[in-house]
């Protein structure tokens, strides 16, 4: 009870902290204290993770477990939130601005990322995906106040609804197949059903309700990550709100579908390895080729930044169809060898992807804020032609940002895609008795993703020409304030640092993947012996 | 015999309910104005075209009503569930998660009327 309560102590504290902003926004209060309490609570919340990352370090199963993985996301959450809240310090100072409901519904919303990556239950999952959702439509809503902000919010509301169903409806099924909701519950009775340790125990096919559950989960979280079937609203919804909302729904959706996904790999899918491969395959390839391609024909800058960001969703899924094959070869006794390069595994290489893309985009949508004014959003790539000439370091931050997403080596966008496609070279397929070779249908995926790479440099290259090689055709008047300029140097910073020193994480996931295997059967161990 | 109780019981609540009824009916003054024939006297017009706007705040009043309506139905299962725990639990863990979630919702109600929802303008 009381190690449950120490692990939750730090989300508490910032649901309660948001939901004091949204009452202490209807008193008047100087607006512009909003802001820098905001990130004072992050602090304190960082502080309290820190203190709870001493008390355990496997935690109770009743609804939550932490982890090292889990801790450094969670610190990188905290992190990325103060950055996009140190954007927004200008944007609510307006004597009307619901500058109360803004940054309470952003901390709840931090609340909700944090929450889904502790998340060792599926209600529990599902909630905190929702304490995501639900503030993210109304925070649609206070951007801008003109109709096509009314209409992006709308589209992102009932789709985001519709996705939310979806992936109940799959975790339901989950549900009925194994009869309880907790993480652990459930990879045990799915792997004494499919993946018994008697070898001579009999071993039914994978039942059918198990792959419909998984499709429908990634149906609702392939809608977060904007993956291509499921990405028609991304580029209406960013080109109809803010900048910084676009900034928020290009970086928090996608980092709490990824966290899920991490969370429920190798959990809740045991006995449907093959399926998830296939899905996560298909899934990656079609929406890396699907966004790229998009994204060369825009002209409005923060749609071709929605496609971009639907690409880079694919790459990410790149990392979990190997993690769903890394699962099936522990589960069949075989050790999947893609540490042996030094790097990590396929969900944690696909972890430092969505890192290096958080940053980068984060400092992207930072700098189109500072750049932007009030009534006059940046919308046509035209509008960024000559930044160099006028805004020479904006510029050079915004092409550090662009350059890093197209995967430039020695920016982190780099080491990602490396990681990413050097675990999909990893995976080998048996041949004869003795005999490896590389898996064919992966060979494929990373061939087709460093094909995606080269669409992708195009439209990032072209901006960044734009940018330095093209007079202005007029003066931009940037009225984001000091606090986006400061934000968007910031990450820059990150970049820089993340790309030049990329050692520490890459040596943090590795780490933390052996414990993570290791604890993973340590806990198929000793369940067995619970009722 | 065990159902006398409950028997009398409905036979008071029959007579009580009747004879109010038949009273106001008997002694009651009666004016029939045309207002006082509507069936919502002091509400809107019950029977009129269905594709009408109505004042928004009707929507926030009854969501409002809604939220502590769904509350109190809550309250009885967990009522049962905390006594069957032996009144509270040995650490009120019980009885703390039923005041978070209480306090969730006065922090909601204060919210509501410091934004004006309940003034009628």
């Amino acid at each position: 009870m009381s190690e449950t309560f120490s692990i939750l102590l730090p989300h508490v504290v910032l649901a309660v902290a948001g939901a004091l902003f949204l009452l202490a926004g209807t008193f008047s209060i100087n607006r512009r204290l909003f802001g820098p309490a905001a990130i004072g609570v992050l602090a304190v919340v960082g502080w309290l993770l820190y203190g709870s990352s001493l008390v355990l370090a496997e935690g109770g199963a009743i609804a939550v477990r932490s982890g090292a993985i889990t801790q450094g996301f969670q610190y990188c959450c905290l992190a990325l939130g103060a950055l996009i809240i140190l954007q927004s310090l200008s944007l609510q100072q307006e004597a009307n601005s619901p500058t109360g409901e803004f940054y309470g519904l952003l901390l709840l919303l931090l609340d909700g990322l944090l929450l889904v990556s502790v998340a060792n239950d599926l209600i529990m999952l599902f909630l905190s995906l929702e304490l995501i959702s639900i503030p993210t439509y109304v925070l649609l809503y206070l951007g801008r106040k003109d109709q096509r902000s009314q209409e992006a919010a709308v589209k992102y509301f009932l789709l985001s609804i519709f996705s939310a169903a979806m992936l109940l409806y799959g975790l339901a099924f989950i549900y009925g197949l194994t009869g309880s909701t907790q993480f652990d519950a459930i990879q045990n009775v799915l792997t004494e059903t499919y993946a018994p340790r008697d070898p001579d125990a009999l071993v039914p096919n994978p039942s059918i309700l198990g792959v419909v559950a998984l499709v429908l989960i990634f149906a609702g979280i392939s809608f977060k990550l904007a993956a291509v079937p499921f990405h028609f609203y991304a580029p209406d919804v960013y080109e109809g709100t803010s900048a910084f909302n676009a900034g928020i729904l290009a970086v928090v959706p996608k980092a709490a579908g990824i966290i899920a996904l991490f969370r429920l790999v190798g959990h809740v899918t045991v006995g449907f390895e093959g399926t998830g491969q296939q899905l996560a395959l298909i899934l990656a390839g079609v929406t890396m080729t699907g966004g790229n391609c998009l994204a060369l024909l825009q002209t409005n800058v923060r749609r071709m930044l929605a496609y971009s960001s639907v690409a880079h969703a694919g790459y990410m899924l790149i990392g979990f169809a190997v993690g769903f094959w890394e699962q099936s070869q522990l589960h069949s006794g075989l050790s999947a060898n893609a540490g042996s390069l030094g790097l990590p595994g396929g969900m944690q290489a696909s972890l430092l992807y969505l890192l290096a893309y958080s940053v980068a985009s984060v400092g992207l949508f930072g700098a189109l804020i500072y750049l932007g004014r009030p009534g006059r959003q940046i919308e046509h790539i035209d509008d960024l032609t000559g930044l160099a000439k006028s805004q020479p370091i904006v510029a050079i931050a915004m092409a550090l940002f662009l350059f890093s997403m197209a995967g430039i080596p020695p920016l982190p966008g780099f080491w990602g895609k490396f990681s990413v496609f050097a675990s999909a070279l990893s995976v080998k397929q048996a041949v004869g008795e003795f005999g490896f070779q590389l898996h064919p249908a992966f060979a494929v995926l990373a061939v087709v993703g460093v094909l995606n790479a080269a669409i992708g440099g195009v439209y990032y290259l072209r901006l960044i020409a734009l940018i330095f090689l093209h007079e202005p055709l007029g003066a931009p008047r940037p009225t984001g304030g000091r606090s986006a300029y400061a934000a968007t140097l910031i990450a820059a910073v990150g970049v820089v640092l993340l790309g030049l020193v990329p050692g520490p994480v890459f040596h943090f996931l590795q780490k933390s993947a052996g414990t993570a295997n290791q604890t993973a059967t340590a806990a198929t161990a000793t369940s067995s012996e619970l009722p | 015999m065990p159902g006398l109780p409950i028997l009398l019981f409905a036979a008071v609540a029959f007579v009580v309910a009747l004879s109010i009824l038949v009273i106001a009916q008997v002694v009651g003054p009666k004016r029939r104005t045309e207002v006082k024939m509507m069936p919502y006297e002091s509400g809107m017009d019950p029977v009129h075209s269905a594709r009408q706007r109505f004042n928004i705040s009707f929507y926030l009043l009854a969501i409002e009503f809604l939220v502590f309506d769904v509350e109190l139905l809550f309250l009885y299962p967990w009522a049962v569930a905390a006594h069957d725990r032996g009144a509270f639990g040995p650490d009120h863990a019980v009885f703390y998660a039923v005041c978070g979630f209480l306090s969730i919702l006065v922090l909601g109600f204060v919210y509501t009327w410091r934004k004006g929802v309940f003034k009628w303008t």
